[in-house]
């Protein structure tokens, strides 16, 4: 017959059999590197002029922490500037170039730009359009003309379309689908 | 565990069954009142249609295996269940004055070499009042093969589900769920990541024998957690005779080409008696869910789970290990996946959902990658003819993975977004002393450690900086005593627990707060149930729990992407304060069952996510700002059934649950409480075989659910993004019958349409509401074959 103690070991045996391979330490404490976007700057170069200005969006510790500081766009009246964007994560040392890598996916990210202030018009840069067929705009480059002076906002929208960019049947895009990587609001004085 | 002075009885001779001709020895002085009631099973399945006899009276059991005979008179009485192609089982028992004695009966198939049958005589505890508690048998499990747990649960009054599309599915009891809900595995409080909405059981019903819910706070016997009620699930009985027997379940399902194939197999040998082994597997996969007008895309999963126990039983002591694994996939509908809240607010515009591709069984980011472990190995002695000790051990593991839609050359890609590990060792003990006829007490102690490791490292791919939660290890202690007793036409049970739980946390998760926090936790219950005549039985119960506030209430501080808000945890909270009370009605005649329950839970210290102005402007946007305070809440309900018999094999049901819940701080009523649903049923059995059809059966049910109109409407300081969707009415029905294919093998075959009329709707507590419209028809075609050697 079996005495209590054999049955005792077996029970252990049994627990040791099943938890033995587990591997759940294996993962510890490695905590994953979260990637953010903390930092967009929009350069802009005013025609005649070779300089770019620069102007930032910087949310160095991410959501939810501290605000994050905003400049204010300052745009001349009755020109033209042309205007391209950097996009980084600023949380590591050193600081991540996360343009390249919308760049390599082009295809499937476009950056979308709506103006509030009168007379501010902003148009895709052709030789910034991606290789779907037909191809479609990026965005990371762009022309900006303002009319009179005023005051307003621009607000910058990244969108990740993942196989629906392509599809997308016009040539500006779609701004009401795929998710949003990047939603900004910068203020602008046209002076 | 529920089963009190389990008992072995072991029936020498089968001859004696024979002659097991029922006599009662009826006391004419004294009232017949006395009550038999119990399931009629055979190796965990039902037996619809199972006579009972208990001296002159009998009764059949119903679709459930249930039976109940009232009216008997005190004294002696031979009680017999007989089923054709079984063994009839008989014993004698002593019937006290208006006692209801509780008796299952496990009988075996003719063909088996019988040797002993299990009885398990008990009585009904006050406390799980009939009102308050509903119990769900192997054989239904297994007729609802291929539904999550949830599902299986919500046929039962006061029950709906909080949905996260069609995959993922969470029981809410009385409008409570996720923290203030416990689940108890084998006898193991279940340890997941309960916390989130989003966050399913990690359960599979099919390793389970019985499941049993109890509404209302049962935090005494079961501890803080059970604040709402408890979710029991028992693995199903190990053989009691020397054989072999096994099944196998299948399942497919037309929506969304759901396929199952389950199997268990059990083995006793007849070399050792008492020794059992039972092992069960079952795998799942299915494709994207169809709504009526479109493909709800990469909504496909994939399940593998497996179980095994291992037992030895004598006559005075017993013990037995027991493992659960649990494994899903399960892909998150790709037009839910918003980066923010603009998004949100044009996936509701839009009205349907913007991605929507061909069926496919493919699963795509996002989708949540979830296991689950459970090993316990516990133990019982009969120390006397009065009292019974049980010890038990656990170690459970649960891992979470979200992956999220990342940039293929992003450094995330191919890695989850977020992801959590927990582990947890837990103990237990419990002495139950039976004091005299009239009162039985139990005593137990429990511990357990709970550590999180890993990282929730949420966040997402894009934009997230931070872990949600910070790592931490969690240690709770509890002890309890409950007394229960019976006096004239009263049964009363009384009891009191106290709990500690301490939580420490990773240093520099907060700065300035304290990385320990420490909770003492007192509970107490009494209740009290009074018979009015033979038929009917009131009960009432008071009780107040305290819950601790959850590591997700305490620390968690980031964007939770699921609900696209930004969720800060308060660690200063104060444990939750629940004083319920509840009364219940039970009227059991010869052609009407009637159950129904009201019940007042009244929070003090209620832990809700509100509004925190300002909201957080972040680069995806503009994001609303949650914070866990504490209010005082009121919930109020009510909930019942009531079930017609005109005739032989004939019910005419109907479920009603209604709930109210207000904010008392500020007057509004509270968000993501179920609407009122009512369900309607018609069944009927049987009882002569039609054609080659035994048992065969059909049922037809309509379920209503109401529009929430507390709030329905957004206001204007609306916490919600949409207005609450309109009500709506599904009907489904079912069919089937057990088909003899030969002399001992039987096959359980039945189909089921949900969504029969392939209505569009959403529901208010589907998180997807906002995106797309719910599943619709959908054929599911189920065959058990259950066998024995």
């Amino acid at each position: 017959m079996f005495g209590k103690n054999t049955l005792l070991y077996a029970a252990c045996a049994a627990a040791l059999a099943t938890t033995a391979c587990k591997k759940e330490d294996d993962h510890g404490h490695d905590h994953n590197e979260g990637e953010v976007i903390t930092t967009i700057t929009v350069s802009l170069t005013d025609s005649g002029s070779t300089t770019p200005r620069t102007f930032v969006w910087s949310d160095p510790d991410g959501p939810g922490g501290n605000a994050p500081t905003i400049d204010t766009l300052r745009l001349t009246a009755n020109t033209r500037a042309n205007a391209s964007l950097k996009l980084e994560d600023r949380s590591v040392t050193p600081a991540k170039n996360i343009t390249v890598e919308i760049e390599r996916e082009e295809n499937e990210h476009q950056f979308f730009f709506t103006p509030t202030l009168p007379g501010l018009a902003i148009a895709y840069d052709p030789t910034d359009f991606d290789t779907n067929t037909p191809p479609k705009p990026l965005g990371l480059r762009s022309f900006w003309r303002t009319a009179g002076p005023g005051r307003g906002t621009v607000r910058i929208v990244l969108k990740h379309q993942p196989g629906i960019k392509a599809s997308i049947p016009n040539t500006v895009g779609d701004a009401t689908r795929g998710e949003t990587d990047i939603e900004v609001v910068f203020p602008v004085i046209v002076q | 565990m529920l089963q009190k002075g389990m008992r072995l009885a072991r029936c020498g001779s089968l001859a004696l069954l024979g002659l097991a001709a029922l006599v009662g020895h009826a006391r004419a002085q004294q009232a017949c009142n006395c009550v038999v009631d119990g399931y009629v099973t055979a190796q965990g399945r039902a037996l619809p249609g199972a006579a009972v006899q208990v001296g002159p009276a009998t009764a059949a059991a119903d679709d459930k295996g249930f039976y109940r005979i009232t009216g008997l008179c005190p004294g002696s009485a031979w009680v017999r269940s007989a089923y054709t192609g079984y063994h009839p089982f008989a014993r004698q028992l002593v019937l006290e004055a208006g006692n209801t004695l509780h008796l299952d009966f496990a009988l075996l198939e003719e063909a088996h070499q019988l040797d002993e049958v299990e009885v398990q005589g008990r009585r009904r505890p006050a406390q799980t009042a009939a009102s308050a508690t509903d119990q769900i048998t192997q054989a239904q499990i297994q007729a609802a093969a291929g539904d999550p747990l949830g599902a299986l649960l919500a046929r039962q009054p006061g029950v709906s589900l909080l949905r996260t599309g069609p995959t993922v599915v969470k029981p809410v009891l009385r409008g409570l769920h996720s923290s203030r809900i416990l689940i108890l595995n084998a006898g193991v409080r279940h340890e997941g990541q309960q916390w989130g909405a989003e966050h399913a059981p990690e359960l599979d019903p099919l390793a389970s024998g019985k499941l049993t819910l109890v509404r209302g706070a049962a935090t005494v016997r079961y501890g803080p957690e059970a604040l709402g009620g408890v979710i029991i699930a028992e693995p199903p009985a190990l053989p009691d005779s020397a054989g072999t027997s096994g099944g196998i379940t299948m399942a497919g399902a037309s929506n969304n080409g759901m396929g199952l194939a389950g199997g268990w197999l059990a083995y006793a040998p007849k070399a050792v008696p008492g020794l059992a082994i039972r092992v069960q597997g079952s795998l799942r996969r299915a494709g994207d869910s169809r709504a009526p007008d479109y493909v709800l895309s990469n909504t496909g999963l994939a399940d593998q789970n497996g179980s095994y126990q291992l037992g030895y039983r004598r006559a005075h002591w017993g013990a037995q290990v027991s493992y659960a694994q649990f494994n899903t996939r399960l892909g998150i509908l790709l037009a839910s996946h918003t980066g923010s809240v603009s998004d949100i607010y044009q996936a509701i515009r839009t009205g349907r959902p913007t991605e929507v591709y061909p069926f496919t069984y493919g699963i795509q980011a996002p989708y949540q990658q979830v296991a689950h472990e459970l090993l316990t190995a516990r133990a019982w002695r009969q120390l006397s003819t009065r009292t019974r000790l049980e010890v038990q051990v656990a170690r459970q593991f649960n891992g979470r993975q979200e992956y999220d839609r990342v940039r293929r050359t992003s450094s995330l890609a191919g890695r989850p977004a977020m992801e959590l590990y927990l582990t947890t060792y837990s103990a237990e003990a419990l002495l139950r002393h039976r004091f005299s006829q009239h009162l039985e007490g139990q005593a137990g102690v429990s511990a357990y450690l709970g550590r999180k490791g890993g990282g929730f490292d949420v966040g997402s791919s894009r934009f997230l900086l931070r872990s949600l939660l910070p790592d931490y290890t969690t240690q709770l202690a509890g002890a309890f005593a409950l007394v229960e007793g019976e006096a004239g036409a009263y049964r009363y049970e009384a009891g009191a627990r106290l709990d500690a739980r301490v939580f420490d946390v990773q240093p520099g998760a907060w700065p300035g707060f304290a990385t320990r926090r420490q909770f003492v936790l007192p509970s107490a219950t009494a209740s009290v149930s009074r018979r009015l005549g033979q038929h009917t039985e009131l009960d009432a119960t008071v009780s107040t729990s305290a819950r601790p506030p959850s590591a997700a209430e305490l620390y968690s501080r980031g964007l939770h992407q699921g609900s696209a808000t930004i969720e800060v945890g308060n660690p200063a909270l104060a444990p939750e304060r629940m004083n319920a009370a509840s009364l219940g009605l039970g009227y059991d005649g010869h052609h009407l069952r009637l159950k129904a329950s009201a019940y007042v839970h009244a929070f003090n210290g209620y832990v809700n996510l509100v509004p925190d102005l300002p909201p957080a402007l972040t680069v995806a946007g503009v994001f609303p700002v949650f914070a866990y305070r504490q209010q005082n809440a009121l919930f109020r309900g009510l909930e019942g059934e009531a079930v017609w018999e005109p005739g032989r094999g004939w019910q005419l049901g109907a479920v009603a649950a209604i709930v109210r819940a207000r904010d008392v701080n500020r007057g509004t009523w509270l968000l993501q409480i179920p609407a009122d649903r009512y369900r309607f049923y018609l069944n009927h059995t049987r009882t002569q075989p039609l054609g080659p059809l035994h048992q065969a059966f059909a049922q037809a049910e309509c379920s209503w659910v109401r529009r929430q109109t507390r709030p329905g409407d957004l206001a204007a300081d609306s916490l919600d993004y949409a207005d609450a969707p309109a009500g709506y009415a599904l009907v489904s029905a079912r069919v089937g019958g057990t088909l003899r294919l030969a002399a001992r093998l039987r096959a359980q075959l039945s189909l089921e349409a949900q969504n029969l009329l392939n209505r569009r709707y959403r529901d208010y507590l589907d998180r997807f509401r906002y995106y797309a419209d719910a599943p619709g028809r959908n054929f599911i075609l189920r065959l058990t074959v259950p066998f024995g050697v």
